[in-house]
């Protein structure tokens, strides 16, 4: 068995034919003498022929937008980004406003404020008995 | 020469500025119904039963209190007690005790003179509780706005209808009972209340955020400006109704409102109407101010005053993106 300059992935070139003319002379001659790297070359015809035989395979469902999944993937990174930049402006910008304070109109405090002066002007009598009269604002 | 034309034309706009003034007071001669009818208060003794109705929404409520006076002291009695002693104004429950809404020191607003806005018509007499009365009828526009029946002798006011601007009946005051001219027994002087009254202030003093023009629509005339407890109370007159002005700063918490409030749109805006036995009142919302009006006025015509106030919108709109930046937030997370 000659184990000097085995071909290697030459071999597979030369099933393909890709090969020099020179480049295919010195395999050969190698072949002759090398019962390894004829070995070889069976076992790779013979599996190049197996592939061969296999019956076509339909892609399964999705597998082209899998395909080019990775381009709209970097599109979405994209707008989450700008998203995640929006969020934090109108954070930062909420957390600059101060808290307003909030009015709760007192409003049975501010009806008899105004009965109160009304009824001075106008006829007093009907403008001040409203006053007593038994109203539940939060009934 | 442009000096003596400049003094000449002082002394012209002297000599006629005063005109329209004096024919205004020359058209008041009349006698103003509300006017007698106060004087009639605060000198006849009376004591009797009261029936008070007005319309909340679609619905006519009624109640009915005890009312007395004697030497120009008032007492009416419901679920809690109102009183009038000369100016002052008083209220007391259980719960809170004395509370005096108007100091005697202030006075009175005032108001315009009722023919500026209103006419002024006899309606021939009718009876009421008893009491022969002559009917007095104030209108605007030609739609009769508010009836009185005036107690013939005594022009002690016995019963007031108030109308809207369709003639719908809005509020009414009914003596259904009445004793006129036995002194009744009042209560003692009450002691020195827990609050304090509003002291007048100044028009010039009012916060500029909390100015308003000195006429709103409808007639409406500034008469003035009063403050307590922090809030302005600006007070307004047509000669007939009156109304009362608060604007307070910050933004509307409505969990206080009333629970009995109409939900309504004014300018555009939410607002938030209510009503009770003495008038109506309206609360909105606009830039940081919280505007309550309310007023013994018809519901009709309060929106429409509403409608005539100035409002203070945000005068920066960083402010207002920060706000709206804050809302947007808080909307998820809760107030922080």
């Amino acid at each position: 068995m000659s184990t000097a300059a085995h071909p290697g992935d030459l071999l597979s070139a030369l099933l393909d034919g890709e090969l020099t003319a020179r480049e295919e002379e010195d395999v050969r001659a190698h072949l002759e003498t090398c019962a390894d790297c004829q070995r070889e070359l069976r076992l790779v015809t013979e599996g190049r022929a197996s592939l061969r035989d296999l019956p076509p395979v339909d892609p399964p469902f999705g597998f082209y937008e899998r395909l080019v999944r990775p381009r709209h993937r970097w599109a979405r990174a994209g707008v989450a980004a700008l998203a995640a930049g929006a969020a934090a402006s109108v954070g930062i910008m909420a957390l600059a406003a101060p808290r307003e304070a909030t009015v709760a109109p007192h409003v049975a405090q501010l009806v008899d404020a105004h009965t109160a002066s009304a009824s001075t002007s106008g006829d007093p009598i009907s403008e001040i008995t409203p006053a007593a009269a038994p109203v539940s604002w939060n009934r | 020469m442009m000096r003596k034309r400049i003094v000449g034309l002082a002394v012209l706009a002297v000599l006629i500025g005063p005109a329209p003034i004096a024919l205004a007071r020359a058209r008041t001669g009349e006698r103003d119904p509300l006017d007698d009818a106060r004087k009639a208060a605060e000198q006849t003794p009376f004591s009797g039963s009261v029936t008070l109705q007005w319309r909340e929404a679609s619905v006519l409520r009624t109640d009915q209190l005890t009312v007395k006076g004697t030497h120009g002291t008032l007492l009416a009695q419901g679920q809690r007690s109102a009183m009038a002693i000369g100016a002052e104004r008083l209220v007391y429950s259980p719960a809170d005790g004395w509370q005096e809404l108007w100091p005697a020191g202030l006075g009175s607003p005032g108001h315009p003179n009722l023919d500026v806005a209103y006419d002024v018509r006899t309606a021939g007499t009718d009876h009421v509780a008893g009491y022969p009365t002559d009917v007095v009828e104030v209108l605007k526009a030609g739609v009769v706005r508010d009836r009185l029946d005036l107690e013939a002798a005594t022009k002690l006011l016995l019963r007031r209808r108030q109308y809207d601007s369709k003639g719908v009946l809005e509020r009414a005051f009914t003596f259904d009972q009445i004793q006129i001219g036995d002194p009744a027994m009042m209560p003692p002087t009450p002691p020195a209340p827990k609050q304090a009254g509003p002291r007048p202030l100044s028009f010039s003093a009012v916060p500029a955020s909390e100015r308003q023009p000195s006429r709103l629509a409808a007639g409406y005339e500034r008469l003035g400006a009063y403050r307590q407890g922090g809030i302005v109370q600006l007070v307004y007159s047509d000669g007939l109704y009156d109304l009362s002005l608060f604007q307070q700063q910050g933004g509307l918490d409505t969990g206080d409102l009333p629970a009995q409030r109409r939900t309504t749109r004014l300018d555009g805006r939410p607002a938030w109407a209510f009503s009770w036995p003495g008038g109506e009142g309206i609360v909105w919302t606009a830039g940081r101010t919280v505007y309550t009006l309310v007023g013994d006025v018809p519901a009709d015509e309060l929106t429409e005053v509403a409608a005539s106030v100035s409002v203070h919108p945000s005068t920066s709109v960083m402010h207002r993106l920060r706000q709206a930046c804050r809302g947007l937030v808080e909307s998820f997370t809760g107030a922080f």
